[in-house]
């Protein structure tokens, strides 16, 4: 079977979509209140160092992801270990993006519909789509992404008159603390959640390094959060921390004329398209680490059941959307950080060292 | 409403199951037979209105208890 | 394969047609009664009573609108609206609901617990205008005659938007009102209606404000107030100015209309001194003018425009005031606007604004500009 391969401008949009999927609707950075955007930017600037430590270990190991590495860096057992984590990390994720999806739907749109069919519907095209591989689903990306920026522009745009910018200030009234906390929260969901992509760049077909890819992604994701959190504030003002999904209660103050107005749906799209990626490419990594853990022949053959379980999993996981926000801010951020930062470090470092080690070995033969 | 997933996978076991079996991929067969008989057990389990219980308590426990508040 | 296909394509087809019927629980259009406005009273039994006026359209030759009411009583708002039911049989559909109109009663107590409901739920809007009716109950509201059209609530939405040309009364959305109300250092205004009655017919009037202090209302300000209030919080599209002139014994009065209007309120601190400069920068017009003075050259222009000036400048100073004295609200937000030019200040003094509110001075620094006298270069009494 000839290797998928991922383009430099799909693997960047997939990054992009799987960075704003979610995040752009429920928001980041609640801690920080009218400095959330500031918070986002300090978010940013605390994940650059992730992604080099992410790009440094992809292009030691060209053509590898995220489960071969392991084994080569760890050893047999650890890395075995190590490799449960990943998986449950990317299952649970997905199961919890699944769920951000499924809570929305059932609050904004159809409160009486059990909350299962839109998961199992929503689920049903991930494992549809993980199942036709990574390249089609940049294809499907690349597609998709211009008409996204176009509803962002367009909805941006249209929400000029509403925007009071004087809902910002003060600018860091309360201090620099909550703006940390919320840079910090702002790191886990949604930059460094870009750690997946770990397991998925060993199809990227470019030979230079993937610190482009993550880099220009990751920009213009932040650009666009950044843009929306600055909108979400100044037309909702200290009300945004109070919305589930305050783009989308922003969204709907929208109101030009007589007929410009309701326009809410056009973020649900834009979310819909997000979630969507977001949780494939999490099953997507799941489903390889559990292929590489028992040396299957394909990772498809077992996609369906592990999306099944995927959503099963997001179905039983909180009982209410108040769970929902609790875990969101004050649970996942911590539970996040060993996969995000420590885990990926330890692996670099071993990752140098064994590099180097190889290069002393074959110093007068090629390389390979 | 048990019967929903029982027609499901019986569809998924002809989809999928058979075609592994003939094909004697007895790794990914095993895998994936242990895999679709959870999936199935917590469907069954959710259609007939079981409350299955949620990992969320546990990690959400261990995090406080290593983080604090 | 071969074998394959039939289950996959009994399977597609089982998909398919579960999932394009549509949705779920769906509803229809005749199976809702859509909510054009909603008023709230206090109830005789239970703790509200709303009234709601429901859009009703038949069909025939050409479609008609009008609209009826239904009042009911419950323990909370939710509880009224879905007593309804009970009696139209229908479903509200709220999402097109314009305004909400609450009785004075009913906002002395408490104006939040009337529209957290409002606030939550996911059909009901954040954009629905908020009312108060000041001389009546808030039920009668939409038992009034309406000037135009036959639904009230739509007429009440159109007298709100077109305020704009007017400002005598504020506009206030629920989002927004939310927002004021959990700012630190800024009361509240909501604009009030009250029903005017002409030829034995009663019409509804939106004029005024009401003053909602820590969510209670406290009290009211007429429409002239009213646009001094929008001045100071820098809300002004649009309305008139109407100046006395004294001129040559001759008693006479000259209508501006307001075009622009930019207000600068810029907070100055200095040990726990607190002053407030406002600066309040208009352009008018003259649209109206009852004297052959010569008011078109520079001179009687500037003269005007002199007068204009502190004629806004005395009536703001004596709302403000009014405001520190009666009221001691501070609707003008002046303490929002100190906390976000200088947080540092405001951590100092906010938890006791209302004190340092009743004697802040406020210096007010008005300017008038004339930029043209509308379609005539003359007056018309010229030469008489």
């Amino acid at each position: 079977m000839q290797k998928e391969q991922l383009s430099d401008k799909e693997a960047i949009f997939l990054i992009i979509v799987f960075v704003i999927g979610s995040s752009l609707i429920t928001g980041v950075g609640g801690e920080a209140d009218n400095d959330a955007w500031i918070a986002v930017v300090v978010g940013l600037i605390m994940v650059m160092p992730m992604i080099l430590v992410f790009s440094r270990i992809l292009s030691l190991f060209q053509g590898k992801d995220l489960f071969d590495i392991l084994t080569l860096t760890l050893g047999k057992r650890i890395s075995k270990i190590v490799a449960i984590m990943y998986i449950w990390y990317a299952f649970h994720l997905g199961a919890l993006v699944l769920r951000n999806f499924g809570e929305f739907i059932n609050i904004v749109a159809m409160p009486e519909t059990p909350m299962f069919v839109p998961l199992f519907c929503l689920g049903l095209l991930c494992i549809v789509a993980v199942r036709l591989g990574i390249e089609v689903m940049g294809r499907t990306t690349a597609y998709f992404l211009p008409i996204l920026f176009l509803i962002i522009v367009i909805v941006q745009l249209l929400a000029i008159p509403q925007l009071h910018l004087n809902y910002l200030k003060p600018i860091l009234g309360s201090g620099l603390i909550p703006v940390l906390k919320g840079g910090f929260s702002a790191l886990s969901f949604p930059f460094a959640e870009t750690v997946l992509f770990i397991g998925v760049f060993g199809s990227l077909k470019t030979k230079k390094s993937p610190f482009k890819v993550y880099y220009w992604g990751i920009l213009i994701s932040a650009l666009i959060i950044i843009i929306t959190t600055i909108r979400n504030l100044a037309v909702l003002g200290n009300m945004r921390d109070s919305f589930y999904f305050p783009s989308y209660a922003a969204v709907g103050s929208i109101k030009i004329g007589n007929f410009i107005e309701r326009i809410e749906v056009s973020v649900a799209f834009i979310f819909v398209f997000g979630v969507f990626i977001k949780s494939s490419i999490c099953l997507l990594v799941a489903c390889k680490g559990i292929g590489k853990m028992f040396n299957l022949k394909d990772y498809r053959s077992i996609v369906i059941q592990t999306g099944l379980l995927m959503i099963y999993l997001s179905y039983i996981i909180y009982d209410n959307s108040m769970m929902m926000k609790y875990w969101a801010f004050k649970v996942y951020p911590f539970y996040a950080f060993p996969f995000q930062v420590i885990i990926p470090i330890t692996i670099w470092i071993f990752a140098e060292y064994k590099a180097r080690k190889n290069k002393m070995n074959c110093f007068s033969s090629k390389c390979p | 409403m048990f019967v929903l997933p029982i027609i499901g996978y019986t569809f998924w076991v002809i989809y999928e199951f058979i075609p592994l079996y003939k094909q004697k991929l007895w790794h990914d067969f095993w895998v994936n037979a242990v895999l679709g008989i959870s999936s199935f057990t917590i469907a069954m389990l959710l259609s007939l209105g079981v409350e299955v219980p949620s990992p969320e308590g546990p990690i959400r426990e261990l995090i406080i208890s290593i983080f604090g508040k | 394969m071969k074998k394959t296909r039939i289950p996959l394509l009994a399977l597609m087809i089982l998909i398919i047609s579960t999932v394009t019927t549509g949705c779920w629980n769906y509803r229809e259009v005749d199976k809702m009664s859509i909510v054009a406005g909603v008023a709230v009273d206090k109830g005789q039994k239970d703790k509200f009573q709303i009234t709601v006026e429901i859009i009703q359209v038949s069909a025939g030759k050409d479609t008609n609108m009008t609209s009826k009411t239904i009042t009911m009583e419950g323990k909370t708002m939710f509880d009224a609206a879905r007593n309804i039911i009970s009696i139209s049989g229908k479903r509200l559909y709220w999402s097109h609901a314009k305004v909400i109109i609450l009785s004075k009663e009913i906002a002395s107590q408490g104006v939040t617990e009337v529209i957290e409901w409002y606030n939550r739920d996911s059909e009901t809007r954040e954009d629905v205008r908020i009312l108060i009716s000041k001389g009546t109950s808030a039920k009668e509201v939409f038992a009034g005659q309406g000037s135009t059209d036959d639904i009230k609530s739509f007429v009440l939405e159109e007298m709100i938007k077109n305020q704009v040309s007017l400002s005598k009364a504020p506009m206030m959305d629920i989002l927004k009102f939310n927002i004021e109300s959990k700012t630190q250092g800024i009361s509240t205004i909501i604009p009030t209606v009250n029903l005017l009655k002409k030829d034995g017919k009663m019409y509804p009037q939106i004029m005024g404000t009401a003053i909602i202090k820590n969510d209670k209302l406290v009290g009211f300000l007429d429409g002239e107030e009213t646009k001094d209030l929008t001045f100071i919080r820098d809300e002004v599209k649009g309305g008139v100015l109407i100046e006395e002139m004294q001129a040559n014994d001759v008693h006479t009065l000259v209508s501006l209309e307001i075009f622009k209007n930019k207000t600068k309120v810029t907070p100055v601190s200095d040990d726990q001194d607190i002053e407030i400069n406002l600066n309040i920068d208009t352009t008018v017009a003259i649209d109206e003018i009852n004297s052959s003075e010569t008011i078109f050259n520079e001179e009687g222009r500037r003269e005007l425009e002199e007068s204009a000036e502190n004629t806004l400048k005395e009536r703001i100073e004596s709302l403000i005031k009014k405001i520190q004295s009666e009221y001691n609200a501070d609707i003008f937000g002046f303490g929002a606007k100190l906390r976000e030019n200088d947080a540092q200040v405001w951590n100092d003094v906010g938890n006791n604004w209302d004190e340092v509110f009743k004697d802040l001075k406020v210096n007010v620094q008005t300017a008038v500009h004339i930029k043209n006298s509308a379609m005539l270069s003359k007056s018309s009494k010229e030469g008489d």
